[in-house]
């Protein structure tokens, strides 16, 4: 590679650069701050992603391979950048508070955050198994070693243990299955390996091979029967962490399935053998999450197995295989993304410190001591549940009218069902904010200016996005036009 | 060619089914130190010379002077008990095991009529000038996010092992003053 | 000379002999070991497919996944190390604080 392309593709690439960047200067920094200028390190990470932002809309242009066709650069990775960055900067937001107060070195703690959103953007620019695989890992080590950062907290310990177990289990599982493709087709490049199989790539070690990618990546979304491990993780770790997890992970991994099975695996004899395998994961998903979520005695664990349910709903948007139902699963993300991490900033806030068990009671009668917060976790739980004028809810519109649009009736009446069923549970956290009596007197939360921030962005971010669904909408069906051109 | 093959083999896979049996995790060390080794071994027959000495030096080398140090940070009993047989992990048993088979029969079926052209193993494959051209040209990208993957591990690992600061207050007290003030534990921002 | 299956086969006995000794066993440290062993599996595959398409990438893939590998077991007992500064033990049968 000359220098020209090189410096062409390390241009395209310098929003990633950015936010690693961003993570050394914090982690070199922490060896001189004081406990006075602490804040220091939010600031220097919001004004490292602000930047890497800009780069991101300044870069977009048209759809390149760099990198001698490792890495990407199209729409769908923009969007998906500025999914991640907004995941990054309303983490670093709701941390501010939540690090002072738990006492945890703060330096590292935001230098893995950057590092595993470096990861995110590296999956969704990826353009060869390889980096797949390597940009899950970046971010897979980061976050066992969140789910851990509580080091002398007995559940964040095993939660990281779990995860990591788990995840590394997973990762195998995925490696394999990498290997078995790189045996039939003889390359990993996610655009020839549309093109090898034209030339007869068929055959039972080629599905054996999809097969592990699916374990492997089921694993990291959570979808059932690969979900184990994820209410224990989510459970046990940290709650600004389990925010962060809920949502990077979980959206990266979405961007890799898109990569993987839409650019990747994108023959038509191909797309009808895993279609039938992830309609049956999504069906698993929507019903056990939202079954098991019911009978949850802790609003963490309530909300793990919701976002299990969630990540169902989002697998039904790639069981369409069609334009919409791309396009919705990028909505659907970014939707999920505020209307999570604003229930766990609210999760943050009610508990005060991170002993408590999160029971439902916390939250009896904040209805009346706090009426702003329980009307901005009313809108969250609405929003999850998918009440118009949500984001929740046009999510799960767009989504569910994919599924249809591609025939798959009984998936969307599955879907619409157990959403249904989802108030129940949802439900029961505001009729316990409004109708119950508080239960002591505890003195007045006072919320920092950032989770007031975060808050505040969650919010509108549902609100707007559910009145005016339309921008939203059109950025995405820009983003995954190209993965729909250059069909076989 | 195949009594070398049939030797790393079989003494491959039994001690990796040593690993995953003794009681005695120094024992187990020492037979998953004799599967990278005959795993090395394999990478030569395959004309992967490079990666045979990487194996070693980094598998056999570091990989398993980590798990060293652990086995004897960690004061194990003697005696341990497997895993007890039930429903649960007999059904994960089972299903790996299914897997595994799958994946023999898929392979040999793909794969059934091919043999390596006559001579195949005498050309050169594994040599690191062609792995450095490689490596450094096509896969220049993926080489550097490895590089931020160690990086990674490196901050959370050092991270999550370093003394507590509980033990560091017993080892050396703390010389700068809290400063004066402090919100009360009630009216802690959240 | 030695059919590709051959090493195959060789992988997948010695990946499934890795996936059961992390689902069976509850000592922490086999469970790692037996993640190293999976990943040593699918690193002999890697090769065997590099022997077969006489492609050097194979080799590259091998070369970038004992990285990962090598860090996964540092991250992996950094969390063991802390599991056991507190509890004395490395028996996650143990680990039970989180159960549904």
């Amino acid at each position: 590679m000359d220098a020209t392309a090189l410096l062409e593709s390390t241009g395209a690439l310098l929003p990633h650069l950015m936010v690693l960047l961003t993570g050394l200067v914090i982690l070199t920094m922490d060896l001189f701050l004081t406990p006075r200028n602490r804040y220091l390190n939010e600031l220097v990470g919001l004004a490292g992603l602000l930047l890497a932002l800009i780069l991101t809309l300044s870069s977009l242009g048209t759809p390149r391979q760099v990198f001698m066709g490792m890495a990407v650069s199209d729409h769908l990775s923009a969007f998906f950048n500025v999914t991640f960055l907004l995941i990054a900067a309303l983490t670093i937001l709701l941390s501010a508070s939540y690090v002072r107060r738990e006492n945890v070195s703060a330096g590292e703690y935001y230098t893995l955050i950057l590092f595993a959103t470096t990861g995110f953007m590296f999956v969704a620019a990826a353009a060869d198994l390889v980096m797949v695989f390597l940009a899950i890992e970046t971010l897979s080590i980061a976050t066992y070693i969140l789910a851990g950062l509580l080091r002398d907290e007995p559940r964040s310990q095993e939660a990281a243990f779990k995860y990591f177990m788990l995840g590394a289990l997973s990762s195998a599982f995925f490696l394999y299955g990498i290997a078995t493709v790189y045996g039939v087709l003889g390359n990993t490049s996610l655009g020839h390996l549309a093109q090898a199989l034209g030339q007869g790539g068929m055959s039972p070690l080629l599905l054996m091979g999809m097969a592990l990618l699916i374990v492997g990546l089921g694993f990291k979304v959570a979808v059932v029967p690969f979900h184990m491990w994820a209410p224990d993780v989510y459970d046990g770790a940290p709650t600004a962490v389990t925010a962060f997890m809920t949502a990077g992970p979980k959206a990266a991994a979405f961007a890799a399935f898109l990569r993987v099975f839409f650019q990747g695996f994108a023959t038509p004899d191909l797309v009808q053998q895993w279609t039938p395998v992830f309609a049956i994961l999504a069906a698993l998903t929507m019903i056990l999450g939202n079954f098991v979520a019911l009978a949850q005695q802790s609003l963490k664990r309530m909300l793990a197995y919701s976002s299990i349910a969630h990540a169902g709903y989002a697998f039904v948007a790639l069981v369409a295989h069609n334009s919409l139902g791309a396009s919705s699963l990028l909505y659907y993300m970014v939707a999920y993304t505020l209307m999570s991490l604003g229930a766990f900033t609210m999760l943050m806030v009610v508990a005060r410190r991170e002993e408590q068990p999160y029971a439902f009671d916390d939250y009896a009668g904040l209805g009346t001591t706090h009426p702003l917060l329980a009307a901005l976790m009313a809108l969250f739980m609405f929003a999850l549940a998918g009440f118009p004028p949500t984001a929740g809810f046009a999510g799960k519109f767009y989504v569910f009218s994919a599924a249809v649009q591609a025939g798959h009736y009984g998936l969307a009446v599955i879907g619409v069902l157990t959403s249904v069923l989802s108030v129940v549970y949802y439900a029961r956290v505001i009729m316990i904010m409004y109708m119950r009596e508080p239960e002591r007197h505890q003195p007045a939360l006072q919320l920092a200016p950032t989770t007031m921030a975060v808050l505040g962005i969650t919010a509108l971010g549902i609100l707007y996005m559910g009145i005016f669904p339309g921008g939203v909408m059109q950025l995405a069906e820009q983003s995954v036009a190209l993965l729909f051109q250059t069909k076989m | 060619m195949y009594f070398f093959f049939f030797l790393f083999a079989i003494v491959g896979v039994f001690s990796a089914i040593m690993v995953i049996t003794r009681t005695n995790v120094m024992h187990a060390a020492l037979f998953l130190l004799l599967t990278f080794a005959c795993v090395g071994a394999t990478y030569v027959l395959l004309r992967a010379e490079f990666l045979a000495a990487v194996q070693v030096l980094v598998y056999a080398g570091a990989v398993m002077v980590l798990f060293l140090f652990a086995i004897l940070l960690v004061n194990i009993p003697r005696v341990m008990q497997m895993r007890q047989w039930n429903a649960q992990t007999g059904l994960a048993v089972g299903v790996a095991g299914l897997t595994g088979l799958w994946m023999v029969i898929a392979t040999t079926q793909t794969f059934r009529k091919f043999e390596l052209p006559a001579g195949a193993t005498e050309q050169a494959l594994g040599t690191p000038r062609a792995l450095a051209q490689v490596l450094f040209s096509d896969f220049m990208l993926p080489f550097e996010i490895a590089s931020l993957v160690l990086l990674a591990a490196m901050v959370g690992a050092i991270f999550l092992a370093r003394e507590t600061a509980s033990e560091e207050e017993q080892s050396a007290p703390d010389a700068t003053p809290e400063p004066a003030g402090r919100s009360q534990a009630d009216r802690q921002l959240v | 000379m030695i059919p590709i299956p051959y090493y195959l086969t060789v992988s997948a006995l010695l990946f499934v002999i890795g996936a059961i000794g992390v689902l069976m066993r509850r000592n922490a440290l086999i469970m790692l070991m037996s993640l190293e062993l999976m990943l040593n599996a699918v690193n002999l595959s890697f090769v065997a497919y590099a022997r077969l398409h006489n492609d050097i990438g194979g080799h590259v893939f091998v070369f970038l996944s004992i990285t990962v590998a090598a860090a996964e077991a540092a991250v992996g007992l950094a969390i063991l190390l802390t599991i056991y500064r507190a509890r004395e033990t490395v028996d996650v049968d143990n680990l039970h604080l989180l159960q549904r």
